[in-house]
């Protein structure tokens, strides 16, 4: 049990933040449940505990200090906190968890496979306050374009680990900006370069989670 | 001896004579669609596998092949269950928790069996001309992609010994099966996906794959064959872990070239695969697959170098852009 008991609710955000980051799961867990049970805010619990945990692992993966096992398993801790905040945010706000960055779709592109990669990204725009549907991984174009048109989709994310399903890229790229001109692409993944995201016609990408989530919020403004 | 083998030989040995050998690293699916055949044909029959591979090394004639047909060879014949989609390469859809993989016997699970046939038949048809390079898994990414990839990263954290269990299962399994590898004639490239420098670092990196790795390169020094290593993804983070690995060339997809170059000068390095950028094969002019090869070829004068793609030629890339590549990294 965290040493917890004499913390202000400021001092119990940092905690959380810092669980998070030392990728402790269970501590995160422990420290979720004394949020609700002294009926903190729960919205800001989310916001400035877990998610800045969150985005200062994003930093610490931007910088090399840890790969993808630290990030994956800190992803475990903010999850095991979020599970037990938000049925209480849920109750708060009236039915959503997200801020209103926008709305955002990820996939792994039809014929890869490798969705790691994919699935850090989606973690990070979430802690950053999108609201993400994501796709999985092959996914196949039309599944795309049937989701774009069901909500107010702002961006799309397509990655691919493989530089034989490039071409599935390239495809889902044109056949987007052909039916949802308005929709910002950006491409992402080992074998993606700047100049193959430009030739492609996609509107940005980034070589890791953090520069992508910066590439997502400068999308989000235009 | 051939002039692809004489080129591959100088290369290794430091000798400038002036050749370079070049190829494209050409897998199952791109040669499946060459050949206008489904890949789940290919990746499931040595004598289809065999023809299709031919088939492109007979059009693109790079001065070597790769016998590589899918990742998932290894973590099949360890137990997993396969998903293999008309034309795309299989995927595991069932993955077997580390403490209940499989002892593998090559000559008999899985379609290890058809990876040494075709290789076997690879070998008799061009192995005079060129290197013949059988590709298997190191064993980290063997047990990672066998045991599922996200859950596999979360006990290195989380329970490291049980992902060391995993890794020598796998270690062993390796070792049985690049024994029979190289009993084909081939030569060997070891093929690391997932224990690469963006995905692991370089602390992981040495604690789970680093060892694995030189095992199987040793092993096969020892008999006598050239042993490659290729990284997927960012090396930077292991470039020093991957230049102590004692192989006879390192095939990276992307790396700091002045980093390369620093370390050229501290200590001998082996020759390196690489590096065109498999992107412009899809979409790239031919004034700049043409610019980017004479980059390459410029920035690696005076070092151990084979021009290659960074990875895999994308499976939809047209022949006629690969023989661009081809044709450039000739000429110059």
């Amino acid at each position: 049990m965290p040493d917890d008991l004499n913390l202000s609710e400021d001092e119990l955000l940092v905690k959380l933040a810092q669980s998070v980051l030392a990728l402790d799961v269970e501590g995160t867990g422990q420290l979720a449940q004394i949020v609700l049970d002294r009926d903190y805010s729960v919205r800001r619990a989310i916001l400035e505990g877990l998610s800045e945990g969150m985005r200062q692992v994003g930093k610490r993966f931007c910088s090399h200090e840890y790969f993808v096992p630290e990030v994956l398993v800190a992803a475990r801790a903010m999850y095991r906190g979020l599970n037990l905040l938000k049925p209480r945010m849920l109750i708060e706000s009236g039915g959503s968890t997200h801020v209103g960055r926008g709305l955002v779709v990820l996939g792994v592109v039809q014929g890869d496979l490798h969705d790691i990669g994919k699935n850090i990204v989606k973690l990070m725009l979430e802690a950053e306050g999108f609201e993400v549907l994501d796709l999985g991984k092959n996914v196949r174009t039309d599944i795309i374009l049937q989701e774009l048109g069901k909500e107010a989709y702002s961006i799309v994310g397509l990655s691919t680990l493989m530089t034989s399903t490039l071409g599935s890229m390239k495809e889902a790229v044109y056949q987007i900006k052909a039916f949802h001109p308005k929709i910002r692409v950006m491409v992402g993944g080992a074998p993606v370069t700047d100049s193959f995201a430009k030739e492609i016609g996609a509107d940005g990408t980034a070589s890791d989670a953090t520069g992508a989530v910066a590439l997502a919020l400068k999308l989000a403004k235009v | 001896m051939s002039e692809s083998w004489d080129k591959f030989h100088a290369t290794l040995a430091g000798t400038n004579t002036g050749m370079r050998a070049v190829g494209p690293l050409v897998a199952a699916d791109h040669a499946a669609q060459l050949s206008n055949v489904s890949v789940s044909q290919v990746v499931q029959s040595a004598k289809m596998l065999i023809e299709v591979l031919g088939m492109a090394h007979e059009r693109y004639r790079g001065d070597f092949l790769i016998v590589f047909s899918d990742v998932a060879i290894e973590a099949e014949a360890m137990g997993c269950r396969l998903e293999f989609p008309l034309n795309a390469p299989p995927h595991v859809i069932k993955s077997v928790d580390p403490e209940n993989l499989l002892s593998v016997i090559p000559h008999l699970d899985g379609r290890m069996p058809m990876m040494i046939e075709a290789s076997s038949g690879l070998v008799e048809k061009y192995g005079k001309q060129i290197p013949v390079f059988a590709s298997l898994k190191d064993p980290f990414s063997a047990a990672a992609l066998a045991c599922g990839a996200e859950d596999f990263f979360t006990l290195l954290v989380l329970n490291p010994q049980k992902a060391k269990y995993a890794v020598d299962i796998a270690l062993e399994n390796q070792q049985r099966y690049l024994e029979a590898l190289i009993e084909t004639g081939a030569q060997i490239v070891i093929g690391a996906p997932l224990a690469t420098g963006s995905l692991l670092g370089s602390k992981h990196f040495r604690e789970f794959a680093f060892e694995p790795i030189c095992d199987l390169i040793e092993q096969a020094k020892d008999e006598g064959v050239i042993a490659g290593v290729h990284s997927c993804g960012n090396a930077n983070p292991i470039v020093e872990d991957l230049v102590a690995i004692p192989a006879d060339f390192l095939s990276l997809e992307e790396f700091d070239v002045d980093r390369w170059k620093q370390l050229a000068v501290q200590q001998r390095l082996p020759a390196l695969m690489g590096f065109f950028p498999t992107g412009l094969l899809l979409t790239g002019q031919p004034d700049e697959i043409e610019f980017e090869v004479q980059r390459e070829i410029g920035v690696m004068h005076g070092h151990a170098h084979i021009m290659a793609t960074a990875c895999d030629v994308p499976q939809t890339a047209t022949p006629d852009q690969v023989q661009r590549f081809i044709s450039a990294a000739r000429v110059h």
